[in-house]
């Protein structure tokens, strides 16, 4: 009896994820894929020729990926060193800087693209202003709407993937070998390029093609920053593809997106495989704890750099985003008489934006409770069965997340509609599963590595003693992994909260979300509202990620 | 080809069946036609119209008028509203009962793909701008393209006065426009200006390196900074500003002709409750639901209606306003988006 209990809810849950993951998850891309070569009755590729015989649309692709790899180099060299300094050495307030520099994730990137126009436009840049003053130039040396402004927000904004990555793998890593070239006489930075550099390759490859990956499919920095310089990327093309507003506009969007989602899903698989071959080698069995490295001399230099760095990369931005909120008139300057409260008056007293705060906040909480349960199931699956192809959700959750944003939204409008049985058109469920199938893999990925730490023979314990599986799992393993499962619960929660790409193509007339009308906002009506609103979504997700902080004691900061 | 006329035949005969279907509903409402207050049951309005406006005016005072119906609204931009309407069409799912967006040229494409239902309003008579004679669509709003500048940074007679004048030398760098890509009024205004000038004319506005934005807000915004001089914008983003703000921002009626929009309301043919949305239609056609519009600082279809506050009467500039080839518009509406983008986008 016991046994079968056993094998049989283990079973049930599992192959309900499974299945869940399938259908929302691998159908609606398959669906998308063959709408993109699905033509006239016959498979065709019409489509991919008429897009790509278009010149803009190669240099769209092309705009794509030297952008994200740009994106992608530039990440890895500012968060090495500083995921070294936070991370292995005795950095003066370092708890903090993990903090701020990790902080532009909870920034949503549009907002702080908003921010960087206003402080690095070739005109009347704030930053701009000061620098031509203070140094006295004629022009203003810095033009955000260039390729290199674009790279440069979109590298501010995407960097923490890499940093949080890299100083995960740095902080697990196994010291002795470190140790060892040290014996041997090898100084600090010598021990530093030939052991620590080539045994973290793998996790700076990893965090660097997620950075690669969230670049490329970035919609809301190119469309602020790029499109003001013209230039144009993959997501911007595709959005104009649907805004042609004709079937062959919509055809034209599938193909282009059917084509970044191979591109960045064959990045994936490199990594995946990349990974498969090497990570072994980095982290040892037994939790380890490196020991630090005296900075001695470098100690407060290094302190004022990182300082520096993150007060360019989050503090100034959050300031310039607040300044513009309260300012009485755009075009007075700054001083005091212009501050005030009076751009926040019509939002704080307008039920629209109250209600589209109500709506993310509910569809956020709803999406983030049923992808940790779910998160928990696959997790568990991957870690702690033998069950053939226990990692199969997992890797469908990473799919998933490494998906565009825009193209899960099309794919979804697509396939939800009712064509295939299941309408979730204008509900906001349909906007709840765009958040489960980006944000999932993230959690995913937390409570996996909680539960690697949980050790086997607690469970056999329980089992042992006549629990059966789940209530194992309620009594034993829930308990123990629970600082990881809140921790979950807000990286889902955080980023759909305050969703653009997706929510702009599903919401309807009663699912407005903040994302939606922060970007309406700043399009067609009202930037200093648009401010005001950037702040209080700033609050919100800032008072989450304290609670997050507190309740995982500091030890799943995102 | 084949495929749309397919769809176009079931969103008729789903429409047949439909009225077919609610024939006890209108019966229910032919008998009570005395009043359209009597309307009843639900219409969905996707709409353009600014948010605020929606939330201030348009919410409680049609609920005044229509006490027993219940009025849904998706608001979006224009080109968000026909994406979405787009992509419903392509599913069969029309969930629109009454589209209110701002590009006329779309209404007329929608037209000869028979998916508008045609209702003459009473109150259609008392419309002086653009109509269809079988009442497909009728203008309900009429926004202008206009160039502004901030006189807070710049001398009136130093200011443009012209299309024309914004490809003098002098505003190189300086100037802006929203992407009509992005934008169904920029994109009325750029098939305009073609029309009028040839596609030269955006030659000389790239050569004077003219700033594409997203759309009016990015312009208004960086009016109000300086970062741009002056620029072609929504008169009504400008005396909102003025009005609301107190902004400093001034609205130029080009002299060689306002670019003037004429935002249809029509009933798709595929609406539920087709009395609930001509009851709508008539409300907005009427006294009470244009003073909504002049209140969105939009100007009134109508002749009995004020202006709305700091704009000029219409008739002082409509009649030199641009001439618009609608059909072209529509017919043409990828091309031309794309010779703007290869022109001035690249």
């Amino acid at each position: 009896m016991g046994l079968s209990s056993k094998i049989n809810s283990k079973f049930l849950v599992i192959s309900i994820s499974v299945l869940l993951l399938v259908y929302f998850v691998v159908f609606p891309m398959g669906v998308l894929l063959i709408d993109s070569v699905y033509k006239d009755g016959g498979f065709q590729f019409s489509n991919y020729r008429q897009v790509y015989s278009t010149m803009v649309n190669w240099r769209a692709l092309t705009n794509t990926v030297q952008l994200s790899l740009m994106v992608m180099v530039a990440s890895v060299i500012i968060t090495f060193p500083l995921a070294w300094l936070v991370g292995r050495t005795n950095l003066p307030g370092k708890k903090i800087y993990r903090t701020l520099l990790v902080a532009s994730y909870m920034i949503p990137p549009y907002v702080g693209a908003i921010a960087w126009v206003q402080l690095l436009n070739p005109s009347v840049g704030y930053m701009n202003l000061v620098l031509k003053w203070m140094f006295h130039l004629q022009n203003s040396p810095f033009d955000i709407y260039t390729f290199g402004g674009l790279a440069w927000v979109l590298t501010l904004f995407y960097s923490p993937f890499a940093f949080i990555t890299i100083s995960r793998a740095m902080e697990k890593m196994d010291p002795t070998l470190e140790e060892a070239a040290r014996i041997s006489g090898a100084s600090p930075l010598r021990t530093l390029r030939d052991v620590t550099l080539p045994l973290m390759a793998p996790s700076i490859l990893a965090g660097g093609l997620l950075v690669f990956i969230a670049a490329g499919s970035c919609f809301g920095i190119p469309a602020i920053v790029g499109m003001p310089g013209n230039i144009e990327v993959m997501t911007t093309r595709i959005v104009t593809y649907l805004y042609m507003g004709d079937d062959k506009g919509i055809r034209d969007a599938t193909a282009l997106a059917a084509s970044l989602m191979i591109l960045a899903n064959s990045l994936l698989f490199f990594m995946t495989w990349m990974l498969g071959r090497k990570d072994y080698t980095t982290i040892s069995g037994k939790s380890t704890r490196p020991n630090m490295v005296d900075l001695g001399k470098w100690k407060w230099p290094a302190c004022f750099g990182v300082g520096m760095y993150a007060s360019i990369a989050v503090i100034i931005p959050l300031f310039s985003i607040l300044l513009t909120s309260l300012l009485r008139s755009m075009s007075k300057d700054i001083t005091w008489s212009n501050i005030g409260f009076d751009s926040w008056m019509p939002v704080l007293t307008s039920a629209q934006y109250m209600e589209s705060i109500w709506n993310s906040v509910i569809y956020a909480v709803i999406a983030a409770t049923i992808g940790t349960v779910l998160a928990i199931f696959i997790a568990y699956l991957a870690v702690k069965t033998k069950v053939k192809g226990r990692s199969l959700p997992d890797l469908l959750t990473i799919i998933g997340g490494s998906t565009p944003s825009i193209v899960i939204a099309l794919a979804l409008v697509i396939t939800f509609s009712g064509t295939f049985g299941l309408n979730l058109y204008s509900t906001m469920w349909i906007l709840i599963v765009a958040y489960l199938v980006k944000y999932m893999t993230m959690a995913v990925r937390t409570i996996a590595a909680s539960l690697s730490q949980v050790h086997v023979s607690l469970e056999e314990a329980a089992l042992n003693s006549g629990a059966s599986w789940l209530r194992t799992c309620k009594d034993i393993i829930l308990p123990l992994i629970a600082p990881s499962v809140v921790a979950a619960w807000f990286l889902i929660f955080m980023p759909s909260f305050y969703e653009l790409t997706m929510s702009l193509l599903l919401y309807s007339g009663e699912t407005k979300t903040i994302g939606v009308l922060l970007y309406e906002l700043q399009t067609y009506a009202d930037t200093q509202n648009a401010s005001v609103l950037s702040v209080i979504i700033l609050g919100i997700v800032l008072i989450g990620n304290l609670i997050l902080n507190k309740v995982s004691k500091g030890n799943v900061g995102i | 080809m084949k495929k749309t006329k397919l769809i176009a035949i079931a969103a008729t005969l789903l429409a047949m069946s439909l009225a077919v279907g609610c024939g006890g509903n209108k019966k229910a409402a032919d008998t009570t036609k005395a009043g359209t207050g009597k309307a009843s049951g639900e219409v969905m309005i996707y709409t353009s119209i600014y948010p605020d406006i929606i939330d201030n005016m348009c919410k409680p005072n049609l609920k005044k008028a229509f006490p027993n119906m219940k009025v849904n609204w998706f608001q979006g931009g224009t080109e968000q509203v026909i994406t979405k309407i787009t992509g419903e069409i392509k599913a069969n799912k029309v969930g629109a009962d009454l589209l209110m967006v701002a590009d006329p040229s779309y209404y007329l494409k929608l037209q000869k793909e028979k998916r508008l239902f045609n209702y003459v309003s009473p109150n259609l008579k008392d419309v002086v701008t653009a109509k269809d004679k079988d009442g497909a669509w009728a203008s309900v709003r009429i926004s202008n393209m206009v160039i502004a500048y901030n006189a807070d940074k710049m001398k009136a007679e130093d200011a443009p006065k012209s299309w024309k004048d914004l490809t003098d030398p002098k505003w190189k760098g300086k100037i802006a426009m929203p992407s009509p890509l992005l934008s169904g009024t920029a994109f009325v205004a750029v098939g305009a200006l073609a029309d009028k000038y040839g596609w030269e004319y955006f030659d000389q506005l790239k050569a004077n390196d003219i700033r594409v934005e997203q759309g009016n807000s990015a312009i208004q915004n960086k009016l109000l900074t300086g970062e741009y001089a002056a620029a072609m914008i929504l008169e009504e983003n400008i005396l909102k500003l003025q009005e609301t703000k107190h902004e400093n921002l001034k609205v130029i009626y080009p002299t060689d002709g306002v670019i003037v929009i004429p935002s249809p309301i029509a009933i798709m043919s595929t609406t539920k409750n087709p009395d609930g949305a001509k009851a709508a239609v008539d409300w907005w056609l009427s006294k009470e639901g244009q003073q909504a519009v002049v209140k969105g600082w939009m100007h009134s279809v109508r002749e009995d209606v004020e202006p709305p506050h700091g704009a000029p009467a219409l008739k002082t500039f409509i009649g030199n306003a641009i001439k618009i080839n609608w059909q072209k518009l529509a017919d043409e509406n990828s091309q031309i988006k794309e010779a703007f983008r290869v022109r001035v986008m690249e």
